[in-house]
């Protein structure tokens, strides 16, 4: 077994992974990839396929690093399995379910990321090529979050039911957790239609769920690192008076 | 039945009352800016008695009821605005 | 019965279903507000397509929907009286009347989808079907909860201590039904 030094180590890194995604999806994805605002559904080939050629640059490298921090999300998926098994004890059910629900979210946003990468390789195709590609990232990701609305229930439902004194979600972002997972729905309404605020660049398929995602995704960081702070510190107090009494 | 006779039962009533009052105004008058607001009006007050009599909210912290009122006033007044927007 | 029964009072729900049930509540007010705001750019086009509305039907539902949520008011009520099984019987005519409007909305989807509307004929009828939709789901949702209680009601210690449980649900049920007095005069009667 690991010692407890080295096991805390990597609880705390995995748990900073939350915000290192955050910000790094913020930037890349976002900015530097042109997604804030991104383009619309209702753009002609030949338009998109202008848009790309004129931020090219911008668009590869958004992208392209894109796929890589967005494993980011891995280390902060797996420690809150770990902190989850310990509320659920002997079967946890749900932990599983979160770790599986947070495995295929980077999945999904990671294809999703990589069809606008491919969009942008051949800038010389035919425009109706490269607005393909585009749908597809679109629709893989505003199309499959449910894998990440079960990740959020599954982590509520646990938060839910931890009954210690100082529990890891206070029961507020519970409930805020299952509603921003609920928020995504509007966002199959994108795989149909192409303008208003219910296609991809409107603000109830978009800007809303997203904010809703990221946002639960920053407030449970913050439950998680306390958490693996608070236990850092139980676990020093005990080895610090363990010490103390073996000198006594 | 003492388990029906209770003021939250008169509201229900008042309510499915309201609902047709609602749609008779419609029947009469629709397209005239008295029946849009009359509408509107009925809509929010309904609205409102539900949050108050079936939701309980006065059971809550004061500060909800503020939250809840405040979204009233503020879809009713977007509402109320839009009818007269439309006038022109 | 001793006259010293407590008034309707009720044991609260908990803080986090009211923070559930007014995050909702904000989502479909942007709804709204965006129909509204959608609408004044084409007003006509809204009118002519509000015309092709069953006015009926969504008539019925808006009916239903406030006598489902009589039901769970008097269910609660049962409840708080020591009357577990009244509670359920209520719970249960809620649920019939949740059934009676989804039906509703699938006759009134299937019209609406025989006359060749959809969902990308206009924005008009865009917004009628997410709205309505969005909503629909709600409803289902409700039904869940409302015969995860209706079960939980079964366990005698649950009928003893159950009761925010209860009313947490019952908070969410008349919230779809609160949602769907303001989504019927919208979409079907303001012009």
């Amino acid at each position: 077994m690991i010692n407890n030094k080295t096991a805390f180590r990597h609880e705390l890194i995995s748990a900073w992974c939350g915000p290192a995604f955050l910000i790094t999806f913020v930037v890349f994805w976002g900015i530097i990839g042109q997604n804030l605002p991104n383009p619309s559904p209702a753009l002609s080939a030949t338009e998109l396929a202008a848009r790309y050629a004129e931020n090219l640059s911008a668009i590869r490298l958004g992208f392209i690093v894109s796929l890589i921090t967005v494993v980011l999300y891995l280390p902060w998926t797996a420690l809150l399995s770990a902190q989850m098994e310990r509320i659920e004890g002997g079967f946890p059910v749900m932990a599983k379910l979160q770790l599986l629900g947070g495995g295929l979210t980077v999945m999904v946003v990671s294809f999703s990321a990589m069809f606008w990468v491919a969009a942008a390789f051949r800038p010389e195709q035919s425009p109706e090529i490269t607005r393909m590609l585009s749908d597809l990232g679109w629709l893989c990701i505003d199309l499959q979050y449910a894998c990440t609305t079960l990740q959020m229930i599954a982590a509520a439902l646990v938060g839910l039911a931890d009954k210690r004194s100082v529990p890891l979600f206070p029961r507020w972002v519970c409930y805020v957790t299952i509603w921003c997972g609920l928020s995504f729905l509007p966002a199959s309404f994108t795989g149909v239609l192409k303008t208003g605020p219910f296609a991809w660049d409107g603000l109830l398929s978009y800007y809303i769920p997203y904010a809703c995602w990221l946002g639960w995704f920053l407030i449970a960081s913050t439950c998680m690192i306390k958490e693996v702070n608070r236990r850092k510190l139980v676990a020093e107090t005990a080895e610090n008076s363990s010490l103390v009494t073996s000198h006594a | 039945m003492d388990l029906i006779y209770t003021p939250k039962s008169v509201v229900a009533v008042l309510l499915l009352v309201a609902t047709i009052i609602t749609w008779l105004v419609f029947e009469t008058s629709a397209g005239s800016i008295y029946a849009s607001l009359t509408i509107i009006a009925i809509g929010i007050i309904k609205a409102r008695a539900i949050i108050y009599s079936f939701m309980d909210i006065k059971l809550m912290p004061s500060v909800w009821r503020y939250l809840f009122d405040g979204w009233l006033f503020v879809v009713g007044s977007v509402m109320v605005t839009a009818s007269f927007v439309a006038l022109s | 019965m001793n006259s010293t029964v407590k008034t309707d009072q009720g044991h609260r729900a908990e803080e986090g279903i009211w923070i559930f049930i007014f995050a909702d509540m904000c989502m479909f007010g942007i709804f709204f507000i965006t129909f509204m705001y959608e609408r004044l750019k084409s007003p006509a086009l809204y009118i002519e397509s509000q015309l092709q509305l069953n006015q009926a039907l969504g008539m019925i539902n808006t009916l239903v929907l406030l006598i489902s949520s009589w039901f769970v008011v008097l269910a609660t009520r049962a409840l708080h009286r020591g009357r577990p099984k009244y509670s359920s019987l209520f719970l249960g005519l809620a649920f019939f009347c949740g059934a009676v409007f989804v039906v509703n909305k699938v006759i009134e989807y299937s019209e609406k989808i025989e006359q060749g509307i959809s969902i990308l004929t206009n924005d008009f009828f865009m917004f009628y079907y997410v709205l309505t939709g969005i909503h629909l789901a709600h409803v289902l949702g409700g039904m869940v909860v409302l015969f995860v209680l209706m079960r939980k009601l079964k366990n005698s210690s649950f009928q003893k201590t159950g009761m925010s449980t209860v009313e947490g649900g019952a908070i969410y049920w008349h919230m779809v039904d609160l949602l769907w007095i303001l989504i019927f005069p919208l979409i079907y009667f303001l012009r």
